[in-house]
């Protein structure tokens, strides 16, 4: 396998994959990266048996040569060590090349890299799955609707199936919920095509990365499901997730429909506001704030015996309801607040020990928080 | 205020367990005795503490029971009793607070006090005098008491005269008297470093201080050598912090095990008594922790841990226990296990711990949410704290 290569094209998809590479594995071959080089272009892949990121790159890109290929073959190269050395290539170009099976070289104006590498035949055979009628979705109504479900997802493993997100299609309504136990995003999207419902957990890991990789690409996104395993595709893009097992609990009774107070602000003042009050559990002390809710202004404070307090008031833009006193962990009101998108938002409470919900004109998202006991 | 400059008191108690033990039995009193582990009486271990009575045969603190039975064969070495010891000084700090609040609490046994603003009114002197006199008299401690402007000196001056001393220690005088002080005597300077510091040529707190000596000594103690270089000048914290007596950092109990433990019924066995031991302080400190960790010491003597930290502040066994378990079975490698250790950190009271409600399981703590309600609503008319919640805190 003898290649020259676009060092900036090469590198993102280098970038890209990276994020499936494993970091502990019993399997040392999974550091590495898979390159396949064919006459159409070369192949990408990282796996790290949980998550496996495929990518290819073609040897035209707009009609401009990128790639040159000297020998086709492959070869598997160690990713971090390889991601280092191409991010300190000063040319536009860089050649890679396998010698004896067990080393590759890495040559860029006057640096040559000689890298030990394991045998390419030691690579697991990862099967890619692919089905007839994949679901469709563009790719930011994808990104959208990850940034606003991921927030909730538990990274806590006591509760394995809660690290997830919960994609359900009833009806062709697909409805994506993520849960710790004290917070909760919802996300419902109406498709307007026929599909068979389903019921899966997505690892919210997954989630995260693959929007990293997709997050400034337009265009649609193919996903392909079977029973334990999800993969998106796009455009030479393949990532593909093992599924969490287990059944999700039931959600949907728990979201309040009835509420006591709803109060409206502006989703940016809103944040300034609960950013400042927060800055004191950044030295420590707990990140719980309270809201006291008057007929004229609403007081936002924190207090720390420790490390001293913070009294904000905000007067909302709109208010009705009977008045409450609630407290919170202010990092979940934040998150919240920072994956809507609407100039405003509303907060609907049902009571001091109660759940509350953010809503925004965009019926689709709904955000909840579980209060804490304040007395 | 006229100057900045502050009176500190650190007031030591001489020889307190022995004292104690004197106290509690009179048959003890004017005899030398230590105090040792529990294998004391099968002639192992070290010695915790001696009586001045005893350490005038030359019997030392941390000395093994047959060297010291060798130097005074007619010693009597007792096991302890750490409660007791706690009562008398509480005893001690009781007495301590009747003339300021400023008392931060250093260890068992001693304690420092900014009597700054008492000073005013009474000579530092005649102050010290009257703690001294007061504790050895009603109590029946002896004591000995340093006066200095910050904590530094003044626990290095209770140091000079022992028992029943009261120096004064300016920090004008430090070249006369801290100086010349061996280095392995500077409060902070352990066993292990003292021995590095001495081979660099820094034999005493003087030496610390000399410009030819800086190099050495910083690398010898590192970011740390700037504190040290200006303990051994004369400056020092003067921040006497009553705070410090409150705030645990971790609460733990460990034991060690002369039969090691073999089998994973018998570790769970020693875990469900630890604890329940930790949680018996939570509980009675009025204590919350969220950072759970278990500690393993093999025949080896290498010991590994590991730790935890839970959604919510607890203070609950069966969470605790449940949690530990867990670590457990993840560090154990199935040698025999010659100590085992429980222990919670990132602690807060009680009070100030918030629970933070759970979807799936808030409903059924909803029957008080009209008390919430109630006392939300008094404190909003009157005042934070107008009303709490009925939760004592035990001595």
């Amino acid at each position: 396998m003898k290649f020259k290569i676009q060092n900036m094209i090469f590198s993102d998809a280098i970038n890209n994959v990276i994020r499936a590479l494993s970091t502990k594995t019993p399997m040392p071959i999974l550091k590495s990266i898979k390159l396949d080089l064919v006459n159409e272009g070369i192949y990408l892949t990282a796996s790290d048996s949980n998550i496996t990121i495929k990518q290819f790159v073609p040897t035209f890109i707009n009609d401009k040569q990128i790639l040159y290929i000297e020998e086709i073959g492959n070869a598997a190269i160690p990713g971090r060590l390889l991601q280092d050395v191409l991010r300190k290539v000063n040319e536009e170009f860089v050649e890679i090349a396998l010698y004896e099976d067990k080393f590759i070289k890495i040559n860029f104006k006057n640096s040559d890299y000689t890298l030990n590498c394991l045998d390419v035949r030691e690579y697991p055979n990862i099967n890619l799955i692919s089905s007839n009628s994949p679901i469709k979705i563009e790719v930011n109504k994808l990104v959208e609707l990850i940034r606003q479900t991921v927030i909730s997802i538990s990274t806590n493993e006591s509760r394995p199936i809660l690290t997830g997100v919960n994609l359900k299609i009833v009806n062709n309504t697909m409805y994506c919920i993520s849960t710790d136990s004290y917070r909760l995003s919802q996300k419902v999207l109406n498709l307007d095509y026929e599909l068979p419902n389903i019921n899966i957990v997505i690892p919210g890991k997954s989630l995260i990365e693959f929007e990293k990789i997709i997050t400034n690409s337009n265009g649609l996104v193919d996903i392909h499901l079977t029973n334990n395993i999800i993969s998106f595709k796009l455009d030479n893009i393949i990532f593909q997730s093992r599924l969490l097992d287990g059944t999700y609990p039931e959600t949907s009774r728990l979201i309040p429909k009835d509420f006591g107070l709803i109060q409206e602000f502006n989703r940016l003042e809103l944040i300034e506001v609960i950013d400042r009050v927060s800055l004191l559990s950044k030295e420590g002390a707990s990140n719980i704030i309270k809201f006291d809710i008057y007929e004229d202004k609403t007081i936002i404070s924190l207090d720390s015996p420790e490390i001293g307090k913070v009294v904000e008031e905000i007067v909302p833009k709109k208010q009705e309801g009977s008045l409450i006193r609630i407290g919170f962990n202010s990092k979940f009101l934040l998150d919240a607040l920072r994956v809507l998108n609407q100039e405003n938002i509303l907060v609907k409470f049902t009571g001091e020990v109660r759940p509350f919900i953010i809503k925004t004109d965009d019926d689709s998202v709904t955000q909840l928080i579980l209060p804490v006991r304040i007395e | 205020m006229k100057n900045n400059v502050k009176i500190i008191f650190h007031i030591d108690m001489n020889a307190f367990y022995t004292s104690v033990e004197q106290i509690n039995n009179p048959l003890l009193r004017n005899k030398p005795i230590a105090i040792g582990g529990k294998n004391a009486i099968f002639n192992k271990g070290v010695i915790v503490t001696a009586s001045y009575e005893a350490r005038k045969f030359g019997v030392k603190a941390a000395m093994p029971v047959f060297e010291v039975r060798e130097l005074c064969p007619h010693i009597i070495i007792l096991t302890g009793n750490m409660a007791l010891y706690r009562e008398y000084s509480h005893r001690f700090i009781n007495l301590l607070k009747e003339y300021t609040s400023l008392i931060e609490i250093a260890s068992i046994d001693e304690a420092y006090l900014d009597v700054t603003d008492v000073c005013i009114t009474k000579h530092p002197l005649e102050l010290a005098k009257e703690i001294q006199d007061r504790l050895y008299l009603e109590i029946g401690l002896s004591n000995s008491i340093g006066i200095a402007s910050n904590k530094f000196l003044a626990k290095m001056a209770s140091d000079f005269k022992k028992p029943m001393g009261i120096t004064v220690l300016r920090r004008r005088e430090v070249s006369n008297l801290l100086w010349p002080l061996k280095i392995s005597d500077m409060f902070g300077i352990g066993k292990k470093t003292a021995p590095k510091l001495i081979e660099g040529g820094i034999k005493t707190i003087g030496d610390l201080v000399k410009e030819e000596n800086k190099v050495i000594a910083t690398k010898v103690l590192g970011n740390q050598f700037e504190h040290f270089y200006l303990n051994a000048l004369g400056y020092g914290n003067n921040i006497v912090d009553p705070s410090q007596n409150e705030s645990y950092k971790s609460i733990g109990n460990s034991l060690t095990y002369n039969d090691p433990v073999r089998t994973e019924e018998a570790a769970y066995l020693k875990l469900k008594e630890l604890t329940s031991l930790v949680c018996t302080r939570l509980i009675n400190h009025n204590y919350v922790a969220k950072t759970l960790s278990i500690q393993i010491k093999y025949p080896d003597f290498k010991s590994y841990s590991k730790s935890k930290t839970i959604e919510n502040h607890t203070d609950q066994y069966d969470i605790i226990y449940n949690k530990v378990t867990l670590l457990f079975d993840e560090l154990w490698n199935r040698q025999p296990i010659r100590l085992l250790g429980v222990s919670t950190s990132n602690i807060i009271e009680k009070q100030a711990a918030f629970e933070q409600l759970d979807l799936f399981s808030y409903e059924n703590k909803i029957e008080d949410e009209k008390i919430v309600k109630l006392m939300n609503n008094i404190n909003r008319k009157y005042g934070d704290n107008s009303i709490k919640k009925a939760i004592n805190k035990k001595k």
